[in-house]
């Protein structure tokens, strides 16, 4: 799957959370679409209340933004992942796995 | 000539799980404390100031706190920065008083987090500081953004859970010996890792707990013993996921304090750093600039936080071990400080008449940063 980002036209800095207006020179943003391959930044194995267990990650993406997502595994910073669409949340595994 | 705020009262109440008051009379409580201990009654405040609840959701805390203790200030308004409410509101305070426009202002935080609602109500409350469609859905909760940032930091310093577990070690060596502490079981290295995992790498002693309480301060224009010579805030985004992890706003919002004052992190005799997690006052004191990056945790292990240490730290216990019962858990840390530069502490008093404090409190995702520097002249 694709993660959308924004993009600032005038200086060129990118983000992922969607903001009406870049944060750096104040330039209306345009909407663009990642390829949902990056690198883990941060991983956390959750242990709720009730229910199992489940796998959240930072992931940074090639296009240069974070992006938050599930993982099916505990899989260590650093390795490169692709985003998938489970549950319909942005979940993560190992490239090419 | 410019006018210098004080602080001239504070309190804290007891924190606990404490059922049967309200998060209004948890705020009550306070204020009439630090009231009483400012030498004030009610009708002498010209403003008020009072953070959110999250257990009552009151669309006007500061008037409705106002007219319970008999207060009819000319300035009334509640205050929400998360964790950081507390210090922003003791800025707001500052503010006001140095521009002449109040001479006595309360700043109350209070609230039965623990006792009035379920904790997966209050966890799916707190989990809003997330984003509402691209972190809450996923599962995200505040101990595992912070668990996130934890990841990040131990690899990023080549550390194991075991380096930032001496931090919860070195507060609770501070709350058993603290009135109205939360938590006071000694606890060991080995009993942090062998508590059960909340979200990895934390585990439940790398958390705070959720307390029942209140604390307040009041801010005056006449003389007290201790001044405040400095405020600063931060606020350089919400979710995690947009946080700059080099530059999340702390020591942005310390050093416009520490200049305000004309002082640095090197002229602290005592301070009380934001710790909802044992994370939180490492990333928080390394990047204040109290503690080189990496090394917060060992410097908890060799006893610099100590009461007889070089830098006394959260002396009550902080929120992983007084309590954390919201915006007054966050005030807790300033009640201490300024009861430390009184003098005032009793047994957990720490040596050689500290002369300079510092306040720090972070809210939402290191989202919201506020500072104080406080002295006594
Ligand atoms: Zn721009």
């Amino acid at each position: 799957m694709t993660l959308a980002h924004d993009e600032c036209p005038s200086c060129g800095l990118r983000w992922t959370v969607p903001r009406t207006g870049c944060p750096r020179c104040g330039a209306a943003p345009r909407r663009l679409s990642a390829s949902g391959l990056g690198t883990v930044a941060a991983v956390s194995v959750v242990h709720p209340a009730s229910g199992e267990p489940y796998v959240l990650v930072l992931v940074d993406l090639d296009e240069g933004v974070r992006a938050m997502g599930r993982a099916r595994s505990a899989v260590p910073i650093g390795t490169r992942v692709r985003a998938g669409l489970e549950d319909g949340r942005p979940t993560f595994a190992p490239d090419g796995a | 000539m410019a006018i210098t705020a004080h602080v001239a009262g504070v309190a804290v109440t007891p924190f606990g799980r404490q059922p049967g008051r309200s998060a209004l009379d948890w705020q009550a409580a306070a204020a009439g404390a630090a009231l009483a201990d400012a030498g004030l009654v009610a009708p002498e405040i010209d403003a008020v100031i009072c953070g959110y609840a999250t257990t009552s959701g009151h669309l006007m805390p500061a008037d409705v706190l106002a007219e319970r203790i008999g207060a009819r200030p000319a300035i009334a308004h509640g205050t929400s920065a998360g964790g950081a409410t507390g210090l922003v509101m003791l800025a707001q305070a500052v503010r006001l008083v140095r521009a002449g426009d109040a001479r006595a202002v309360l700043v109350v935080g209070g609230e039965d987090r623990a006792s009035g609602q379920t904790g997966e109500s209050s966890t799916r409350t707190l989990a809003q500081v997330g984003h509402a469609e691209l972190e809450v859905p996923l599962g995200g909760t505040v101990p595992a953004y912070y668990a996130l940032l934890a990841s990040a930091y131990l690899a990023r310093h080549g550390l194991a859970p075991a380096d930032l577990a001496p931090l919860a070690v070195a507060l609770r060596s501070h709350a058993v010996t603290t009135p109205g502490a939360h938590l006071t079981t000694p606890i060991t290295v080995d009993d942090v890792l062998a508590s059960r995992p909340i979200a990895e790498p934390l585990r439940l002693l790398d958390c705070c707990p959720v307390s029942d309480g209140g604390a307040a301060v009041v801010v005056t224009a006449a003389p007290a013993r201790v001044a405040v010579t400095g405020v600063g805030e931060a606020h350089r985004h919400q979710h995690l996921t947009e946080a700059d992890l080099t530059d999340l706003g702390a020591r942005r919002a310390a050093s416009t304090a520490f200049a305000r004052a004309g002082r640095s992190v090197g002229d602290v005799d005592v301070a009380g750093v934001y710790d909802s997690f044992t994370v939180t006052l490492a990333m928080l004191l390394e990047e204040i600039g109290f503690c080189t990056p990496g090394t917060a945790g060992a410097d908890a292990a060799a006893g610099r936080f100590a009461r007889h240490g070089a830098l006394p730290l959260d002396t009550h216990g902080g929120l992983l071990s007084y309590g954390h019962c919201g915006v007054g858990g966050g005030m807790a840390h300033l009640v201490e400080v300024v009861t430390q530069l009184r003098g005032a502490a009793g047994a957990r008093q720490v040596p050689g008449a500290p002369r300079v404090g510092f306040v720090h409190g972070d809210g939402g995702v290191m989202s919201a940063h506020a500072s104080a520097v406080l002295e006594v002249p």
